[in-house]
């Protein structure tokens, strides 16, 4: 009996406060607004690439080659479309098929092997924009199988004695920019990566500074600091520096204790391809550059001064520990969250992405955009609005600090009936 | 802004008034003056305004109406000049949990004081705060007598001219608050520092206080020396003053 109605005590204690009944109804809002936009992005992705025509554009002008492409084309129930440039395949269609000058005699060629190009157009790097990329091999596939058969014919041989006869090269254009798709994928997920490790440290930095202060207003400190013969924004600047200052000592530990343990997994086959390769940040850092690199590194300052400054916020307007961590925990979430996310929306692969930089958290993956697209001002935009929000929420800051909310905070008061 | 010519007065009151967002009335139209080397107790209920009084005296409020002036400097357009004038102890102050008491004290004197003052001051806080050797454990281990005392010492030994108590005294048992009283008393004759001070006991303020000032729902409701007050309200003892004053408005919660 006691205990149910300590339970009730402990389940009503945390109830009662509105700062967590009003997290909690925005991190349900929050999540189903999400989950709505996720789900229309994979259904769009998905739909327009399922049995969507493809250009071909043929380059060899071999009978073999006229043979299989028309084989292929009629077991594809004529999806194939001839195309005079690869450009202006991409402009009609998802994909394009470049069958390359010597295709047909390569594979009756001694090695009986070749390949064909497969071209795409990213206009957004996500999970589900990867069915082009299926489409693509899909189709390869089919000329393979059918590459296959005819080549078996042709030499009279058994079709099992053939290996392997035509593999896929898939070329991504971004921009005006051709990618090898391997080396985007790699780029794209140690940037994710890269993002969701600093993410972490961000959302500890902003949980951390948020309940520093608001502890030390519980014990009452916090008055006599505020009494102490210095400038309210000094206090403020200091306290700024003091969880930046906190933030980097987590970030130089982490980062030492994860390289550690990536360094202690053994090698991974390099047959087994893209899986391997999609989590290696040194693959980012050598496609960066110095220059690259050091506009990750501000960005990671921008996105820990950020977060300090957040939790800063969040625990001068707040009362007590109990209501900061209430607040602190649904604002880094939706940071956080919103920064997963954009791997079912989608990574816009041009101008913009540099609107990832309002979200700060969004930083790095605007940067590597930038890269990847190869237009730099994307990186420099981002920039701007991210130092710009950081600068808008540190003078928040400093307002706050010379106010008296620093002390009596922010109190959702119910009506009196 | 100059010093004004009041030098002799230390704390100066003017018309105060501090509503709270929301509208609740902190301080309705106070006005009162505390003189230099004076200890001047503010008594009342909870909720009669005193801590709103004590933070607006110590900066950390801004009135809604009226004005304060710390020897002089207005408490809003001189906040700095006021805060290096002044030392302020909180209700309840506690201090940082993982510090050493010894590292609390030399950060709240070293914001003020520095090389052989603050040395000096740094020895006498240790000496008024008695900890022994607890003083070089962390703090989050402290009593709450010791937490008390600790944050005291480094007020009293800061140096300044005005020291503001708000219930120095509160839920500590009756060795430490005595202690802390003549603590209070002997910075006071000895260093002729000023002393406000909040206080929830009749006989803490009976004692120790040169002046007192009775609040109630924000206003003065009578002032004047221990003796006086007595006399006035033909009374036994501040209590008395005290229910005679407020008693007949209310009831008074305790």
């Amino acid at each position: 009996m006691s205990l149910a109605k300590l339970v009730k005590k402990e389940v009503m204690a945390v109830l009662k406060s509105p700062a967590f009944i009003m997290g909690l109804a925005f991190m349900a809002i929050y999540f189903i607004a999400l989950g709505r936009i996720m789900g229309v992005a994979t259904e769009q992705a998905v739909r327009e690439a399922i049995g969507a025509p493809a250009g071909v554009l043929i380059e060899d002008d071999n009978y073999f080659t006229a043979r299989i492409v028309y084989a292929v084309n009629m077991s594809l129930k004529g999806r194939l479309i001839a195309v005079r440039t690869v450009e202006e395949g991409l402009q009609r269609f998802l994909v394009v098929i470049s069958i390359p000058r010597g295709f047909g005699s390569s594979l009756l060629g001694p090695n009986a092997t070749s390949y064909v190009y497969g071209y795409i157009t990213l206009d957004r790097a996500s999970m589900f924009q990867q069915a082009r990329v299926g489409v693509v091999t899909a189709i390869a596939r089919a000329f393979g199988e059918t590459a296959k058969l005819l080549v078996a014919v042709e030499r009279g041989i058994n079709v099992t004695e053939l290996s392997k006869v035509v593999t896929a090269r898939v070329e991504t254009r971004v921009g005006s920019r051709t990618i090898n798709l391997d080396v985007l994928s790699s780029l794209l997920g140690s940037t994710m990566m890269f993002a969701i490790l600093i993410g972490i440290l961000a959302m500890m930095t902003l949980m951390y500074s948020a309940q520093a202060v608001a502890s030390e207003k519980e014990e009452k400190a916090f008055e006599m600091l505020l009494t102490l013969p210095v400038s309210r924004s000094t206090i403020a600047i200091a306290k700024i520096a003091g969880a930046v200052v906190i933030s980097v000592f987590m970030v130089v530990i982490y980062f030492a204790g994860f390289s550690y343990m990536m360094s202690a997994i053994p090698q991974v086959d390099q047959t087994t391809g893209a899986a391997a390769s999609a989590w290696s940040l040194w693959d980012l850092i050598t496609y960066l550059g110095s220059s690259g690199i050091s506009l990750l590194v501000i960005s990671i300052g921008l996105m820990l001064l950020f977060s300090g400054a957040l939790g800063l916020l969040i625990g001068i307007l707040s009362n007590d520990t109990r209501v900061a961590g209430a607040l602190a925990g649904p604002v880094g979430a939706v940071l956080y969250v919103g920064l997963l996310a954009t791997q079912f929306i989608g990574v816009p692969l041009g101008a913009e992405a540099s609107l990832l930089g309002a979200t700060v958290y969004g930083l790095p993956l605007a940067i590597v955009v930038a890269f990847i697209s190869g237009d730099r001002t994307i990186a420099l935009l981002a920039l701007g609005l991210s130092a710009t929000v950081v600068i808008a929420v540190l003078a928040a800051v400093v307002k706050v600090f010379g106010s008296e909310r620093i002390l009596i905070g922010v109190s959702i008061r119910r009506r009196p009936k | 802004m100059g010093r004004s010519v009041y030098t002799s007065i230390a704390v100066d009151v003017v018309n105060l008034t501090k509503i709270y967002p929301g509208g609740v009335k902190g301080v309705d139209d106070l006005t009162f003056r505390v003189s230099s080397g004076e200890i001047y107790g503010l008594l009342g209920p909870n909720g009669s305004g005193k801590t709103t009084t004590l933070r607006i005296i110590a900066t950390l409020l801004k009135p809604t109406k009226g004005s304060v002036k710390v020897f002089g400097y207005d408490s809003i357009l001189n906040a700095v000049e006021v805060r290096k004038l002044l030392s302020y102890l909180p209700e309840e102050a506690g201090a940082y949990r993982d510090l050493t008491g010894l590292d609390f004290i030399k950060f709240m004197l070293g914001m003020r004081l520095k090389d052989r003052e603050l040395e000096e001051a740094v020895e006498e806080a240790i000496s008024i705060a008695d900890l022994g050797s607890d003083i070089k454990r962390p703090i989050r281990g402290y009593s709450k007598g010791m937490k008390r005392l600790l944050a005291l010492s480094t007020v009293l030994a800061s140096g300044s001219k005005l020291v503001i108590l708000d219930e120095p005294t509160a839920g500590l048992d009756v060795e430490r608050s005595i202690r802390i009283r003549s603590l209070v008393d002997e910075f006071s004759r000895k260093r002729g520092v000023t002393v406000i001070l909040s206080s929830h006991n009749m006989l803490e303020v009976e004692h120790l206080c040169d002046r007192v000032g009775i609040l109630y729902r924000g206003r003065l409701a009578a002032e004047g020396s221990p003796s006086d007050l007595k006399a006035r309200y033909s009374a036994r003892n501040l209590e008395e003053v005290f229910v005679k004053t407020v008693g007949g408005l209310s009831i008074v919660s305790r």
